[in-house]
């Protein structure tokens, strides 16, 4: 077809220049106008140079910071977003219609956004990735969505750049925490909730000068969830017991508990029946209570265990050797070790990380079991193992309640209550999947959604969502807190302004990029395409040549 | 051959370019107007281009007109010229013999016709419609804000529900001290130096009868109408919140709150240059103490002044002395240094003396400067003799609690005392009875200071006593051992019971105490008397040995103790008792799954429910604030809270707008800080999805 046209405009061009040069006057003229008619064809019918039509170089946002060569033999497609240059296209799919042979790319910059990276991955591309170092500014910030009232709230996060300071600001602007990022970047900062509601919190990162560098909103929902029923069982009076009573009676926790003095003479009138275990959600006892229960009784707890109940065992002295054997058949294998107590819990846990702490000198060895409790050493201090739909936790830190004595009541009840809340019975509600961070504009999939929900905007206007297979997608247009509203509950989501954050979407950008990233196989055959030259210099020659004779004509004129 | 063409041609030339920047020249005047009256110097800039290309767009068209044109122009004028007025211009030379001829002709009709004006005719009606439209231009700017009628409404509704301020203008004055330029605050809010004099200028349509200001405390502000103004003037010594009330007219469209903030004058910053600590110890005389002190300010030093305190001798001897002296300083008006040297020998600073120094520093804040003193500073030779005690800076008190028995106990122990009597010898027995008669003695003197009466006893050489008497007065504590018979007078005088350092009581004789008198009731006191008399017996048969006879007395003192003390109790009304109705059918069975589950016994705290606590809670459970008590909380704790100011004006703002979310959002963020903080709640797992679960029972089976 090509060439039938090409034909064609051959044989036409060689007609009108026949015609032409025949009534031209000077040699000139003629040559000119054979010269003209050649670049209107090639302006037609550019002419075609070999290279390599497999591989496409990929400008994406932030290529601007790469040092690239100036000359590329291979088509090269600028994807919006690069400083500095305009975009050749407005997506990568367009690029991949332009070029059908590409099977491999080149990226330079930041990486692919979401919509591009879906092609890479569905047309099988290889993919190779030129990065610039990463800009300064945050570039993983974790926080979790939702919180209970009280709670510590624990936002870790990653910065890029040095000398560095992140802030943490409460809602009402002050500052309430303060780190310096480590040698990798990584940051770790805290703040307990006060109120219920939806609250925005603010993390800023300041330079060595105290310039602000970049700020970000992390939104938080603080909602009360239903406290779950505690039963305290132990062998003898402890602070430890003093405190953790005093905390759970605080936190609205109903509590029962049974505190032996001596024989036949307890404080509180706890007793271990099926049905009192099957009501309540965790249990704690220690190893002298453990001693102290009949077969029934300890039959019952296991049995109340598979059903869901969390039991807390503390080991609080030397373990009588029944009680061991008992505990290893619960998947605990303790054995006394010459290991020092004394131990630091860290920054994380303690108000001060160089209180000491005192935990019991053993080994425990538990297949499966998931640390609970560490260290700032990393030693394990608490475990935790699921049995049946319930869950079991050793436990051998005996004085955490200097916590509470030294003034940081809220780092002990934000202990005992992370630790509570990971061995209870499941009670919240299943919570459908949102996203950890949403922007305006930028399209978010909900996850675990029930047929029927809507979205409600800061506008107060409603969408209704489209549920397939518990997911559903939406659109968000404006900034600010949107409600998933499902079966008669309404979810508080926080999205993002649209330029919000771009230093942590341009890291998401980097990892989801590097995933991709798949060299070519060097078996793979080069392909080489015939790639047109461009129009527009034959077009430029054309015209200047027209001109000319343009010009050499109308002075013909003159002279007659 | 005369002919001026070129003069004609000149002249229309002439008339088209005047034709154009005639018509410019309203709108260029229109343009120098508006500048001149906004200030704007962009626009005078647009005017100079404008003129430019007016005279440009002149000029071109002047130049259209060219030869061709004027002989268009002359031969459509003049058919006498027979369309040959080219020929005019020719040169005859180089004409054709007819052509020369007309020309000829042409030339000698030319006088005939005239010095004729062939300029394009001057286009008033233009120029008219032009300068009017420009006219029109200038009253629309000029006279529009102040036209008398309201400004015509978007809605096009014609009674307009709202107010507007159309200008607001509001003058921050800063005290004369400062040495600030007023400003301008457009939006009626913002942050001012302290005691700035200000004075708003309003202007609202439609016209309000009386203008208003309201501010947060309750104080007003009315403004006076001034030539389409409302002005008013106030100094501002606290910040505040205002808010705009108009009389006579609708309210404000945005009725909002505005805030003032108050920048304060800093008190100057002192620093210690030298001595670099407060206290100096001399170990040898010097005959002088250098002293320098740096200043800072925010606005300016005042004058400064070293306060001088020589304090001379020791003991009862301490002669205070006091001058003050005007320090000069060196250095800017804002950071000084000040200097000087203490002549101690000319002051008399001998051994033993102090020199207390204290730095004294103004800033220039009017009416009331801000004062700042420096720590006192003290220079001290000590004593070679007293070198050892000068760390030793307080008073040693040598004071034992008072230990004495009850009445009861003294019951008891005579009880005991009696049963034990057959084991004990005749000296022993008497010793311990009279160690009762001690304790006896020690409550019916406790029991006496209530009535007032004198301490009578125990006073060495006052009232000379046995030896027996000497250990009573050595109190319990020497009575404890039971077998004091080695009896000390000195350290019995020293460790008496309670009274140690009571200076009065060992010397002088004091009698009834009037206030301790009257304390009590004629009635309680008639029975108090009464048991003190039983007392007296009581002890008198203790110290004589008669434990038997002591008793009855004993019994009848306590008596008339517990009467005294029963008499101030308050008595309640009683209640029955109230249980729970029992429960036939589980009665007896032994199954306890039915009754309440065991509770803990420990009761939860309740924090103190703050109005802010209350207020946050409301707003988070959509039930209704209490407005009026939170504002009247914040109003009694403005000075302690942070920022009170943006908690007033926030919860105005909601207030006024209930249904505003942003208004919330914003409250509840402010309300965050003032919250007490909660125990830490257990967050919950989730429970399974239905395909989680789903998927955990085919895993399991």
């Amino acid at each position: 077809m090509m060439n039938h046209a090409g034909l064609i405009i051959a044989l036409l061009l060689a007609v009108g220049v026949l015609s032409t040069a025949l009534r031209s006057r000077t040699f000139g003229q003629r040559v000119l106008t054979v010269l003209a008619a050649l670049a209107l064809y090639f302006t037609l019918l550019p002419p075609s140079m070999t290279g390599r039509g497999d591989v496409l170089t990929v400008l994406s946002a932030g290529a601007e910071r790469v040092a690239r060569p100036s000359r590329v033999s291979a088509p090269q497609v600028v994807l919006p977003g690069v400083a500095g240059e305009l975009a050749s296209v407005p997506d990568l799919a367009t690029a991949l219609r332009q070029y059908p042979a590409v099977t491999a790319l080149h990226v330079v910059g930041d990486g692919l956004p979401a919509r591009d990276r879906e092609w890479v991955r569905r047309l099988g591309l290889s993919l190779t990735w030129q990065a610039p170092l990463p800009a300064r500014g945050v570039q993983q910030a974790a926080a979790s969505a939702y919180a209970v009232p009280g709670s510590l709230w624990r936002i870790a996060g990653r910065t890029a750049g040095d000398a560095l300071q992140v802030e943490l600001t409460d809602p009402a602007g002050a500052v309430v925490a303060r780190a310096r990022p480590d040698g990798q970047g990584e940051f770790a900062l805290s703040a307990t909730l006060r109120g219920e509601g939806e609250f925005l919190f603010g993390l800023r990162l300041l330079d060595a000068d105290g310039a602000l560098v970049e700020a970000l909103m992390l939104p938080v929902v603080v909602r009360r969830e239903p406290p779950p029923r505690l039963l305290l069982l132990a062998g003898g009076p402890q602070p430890e017991l003093k405190f953790l009573r005093r905390w759970a009676t605080d936190a609205g926790l109903p509590l029962a508990s049974r505190i032996t003095l001596r024989d036949e003479l307890a404080l509180g009138e706890l007793t271990l029946t099926p049905t009192e275990l099957g009501q309540s959600d965790v249990l704690i006892l220690d190893e002298r209570s453990w001693a102290s229960l009949s077969e029934q009784e300890q039959a019952a707890i296991i049995a109340a265990v598979e059903q869901g109940l969390g039991v807390l065992l503390r080991v609080t002295g030397p373990l009588p050797e029944r009680v061991a054997e008992q505990w290893a058949r619960l998947g605990f294998t303790v054995q006394a070790a010459p290991l020092p107590s004394a131990l630091r819990l860290g920054a994380e846990r303690a108000y001060d990380p160089r209180q000491l702490f005192t935990r019991r000198p053993i080994t425990v060895r538990s297949d499966g079991a998931q640390v609970l409790l560490r260290s700032d050493q990393g030693e394990a201090l608490a475990l935790l193992r699921g049995h049946g739909q319930g869950r079991i936790g050793l436990w051998w830190l005996t004085d955490s309640y200097k916590l509470a004595q030294s003034g940081a009541a809220s780092h002990f009840g934000a202990l005992w209550a992370e630790t509570i809340g990971a061995l209870a019975r499941p009670a919240g509600q299943a919570r459908p999947e949102l996203p950890a961070w949403a922007f305006a504009g930028e399209r978010l999939t909900l996850t675990d959604v029930l047929p029927g929900a809507s979205v409600l905007n800061p506008q107060g206007q409603s969408t209704a969502l489209l549920v397939e297979a518990g997911q559903a997608g939406y659109w968000p247009r404006s900034a600010g807190w949107h409600q998933l509203r499902q079966g008669g509950e309404s979810w508080p989501f926080y999205v993002q302004a649209a330029d919000a954050a771009r230093r942590l979407r341009a890291a998401a950008d980097r990892a989801a990029t590097e995933a991709l990233v798949r060299p070519a196989h060097p078996a793979a055959p080069v392909s080489v395409v015939q790639q047109p030259l461009a129009r527009g210099p034959f077009f430029g020659i054309f015209l200047a040549l027209m001109t000319a004779l343009w010009w050499l004509e109308r002075r013909g004129v003159r002279a007659v | 051959m005369n002919v001026p063409l070129a003069a004609l041609l000149r002249a229309a030339r002439w008339r088209v370019a005047r034709q154009l920047l005639a018509l410019a020249a309203p709108w260029l005047a229109l343009l120098a107007i508006s500048a001149w009256l906004s200030g704007a110097y962009r626009q005078l800039l647009a005017l100079a281009l404008l003129g430019l290309l007016t005279t440009f767009f002149a000029y071109r068209q002047a130049r259209a007109l060219d030869w061709r044109w004027l002989v268009r122009r002359l031969d459509a004028l003049h058919p006498a010229l027979e369309d040959s007025s080219a020929l005019l211009i020719a040169d005859p030379v180089s004409l054709p013999t007819v052509a020369r001829l007309q020309q000829a002709r042409l030339l000698a009709r030319w006088p005939e016709l005239g010095m004729q004006d062939i300029r394009p005719p001057w286009r008033h009606r233009a120029w008219l419609v032009s300068a009017c439209a420009a006219l029109l231009c200038a009253l629309l700017l000029l006279g529009l804000p102040r036209l008398p009628w309201p400004a015509p409404r978007e809605q096009g509704n014609t009674v307009s529900l709202t107010s507007e301020l159309l200008s607001a203008r509001l003058t921050v004055t800063p005290p004369a001290y400062l040495g600030l330029p007023d400003s301008v605050l457009t939006d009626l809010a913002g942050e001012v130096p302290e005691g700035a004099q200000l004075s708003w200028r309003l202007q609202f349509s439609p016209e309000p009868q009386a203008v208003s200001l309201h501010f947060h405390d309750g104080t007003r502000v009315a403004l006076r109408a001034e030539a389409g103004y409302w002005s008013g003037e106030r100094r501002l010594l606290q910040g505040g919140l205002y808010r705009i009330v108009l009389e006579g007219a609708p309210a404000l469209a945005p009725a909002s709150l505005y805030r003032l903030d108050v920048r304060r004058d800093a008190a100057p910053i002192i620093r210690l240059i030298a001595p670099d600590k407060t206290l100096t110890v001399l170990q040898a005389p010097q005959p002088q103490w250098a002293l320098a002190f740096s200043a800072s300010d925010d606005v300016g030093l005042g004058e400064a002044s070293l306060l001088v305190t020589l304090a001379q001798g020791s003991g009862e001897q301490v002669r205070v002395s006091e001058r003050r002296q005007m320090l000069p300083g060196v250095g800017e008006a804002r950071s000084r240094r000040y200097a000087t040297t203490l002549d101690l020998k000319a002051m008399g600073f001998a051994e033993g003396d102090d020199v207390i120094v204290r730095f004294q520093v103004q800033d220039q804040r009017a009416p009331k400067p801000n004062i700042s003193r420096s720590a006192a500073l003290i220079l001290r030779l000590p004593n070679a003799r007293s070198a050892d005690t000068a760390a030793m800076d307080g008073l040693l008190t040598k004071t034992l609690p008072a230990y004495f028995r009850s009445q009861r106990q003294i019951i008891i122990d005579t009880e005991a005392l009696l049963a034990e009597k057959p084991r004990l010898s005749e000296a022993d027995y008497l010793d311990k009875s009279d160690a009762l008669g001690v304790d006896q003695k020690i409550l019916r003197l406790r029991y006496g200071q209530f009535l007032g009466e004198e301490f009578e006893s125990g006073q060495e050489g006052h009232a000379p006593e046995t030896g027996a008497d000497h250990r009573a007065d050595a109190g319990a504590a020497a009575h404890t051992d039971g077998h004091e018979h080695a009896h000390q007078p000195e350290a019995a005088a020293s460790s008496r019971f309670g009274e140690a350092g009571d200076v009065l009581a060992e010397f002088g004789h004091t009698h009834d105490q009037a206030e301790a008198a009257t304390l009590l009731d004629p009635d309680t006191k008639r029975i108090l008397k009464a048991a003190l008399a039983q007392m007296w017996q009581a002890e008198l048969k203790l110290r004589l040995g008669q434990g038997e006879a002591a008793l009855p007395y004993e019994y009848q003192a306590l008596d008339y103790i517990k009467q005294v003390q029963q008499s101030t109790r308050i008595y309640l009304a009683r209640v029955g008792l109230e249980l729970p109705p029992t429960d036939p059918a589980r009665r007896l069975t032994g199954e306890r799954s039915e009754s309440s589950p065991p509770v803990d016994g420990l009761s939860a705290s309740r924090p103190e429910l703050v109005p802010a606590t209350a207020l946050y809670q409301a707003l988070t459970s959509g039930s209704r604030p209490d407005w009026a008590g939170f504002d009247a909380w914040l109003r009694a704790h403005e000075a302690e809270l942070p920022d009170a100011l943006g908690l007033l004006a926030d919860s105005d703002a909601l207030q006024r707008q209930a249904n505003c979310q942003a208004c919330r959002l914003r409250l509840l963020a402010r309300l965050w800080a003032l919250l007490p903080q909660p125990a830490s709640h257990v967050p919950r797992r989730r429970l399974p999805s239905a395909a989680q679960q789903a998927y955990r029972e085919a895993l399991e089976q």
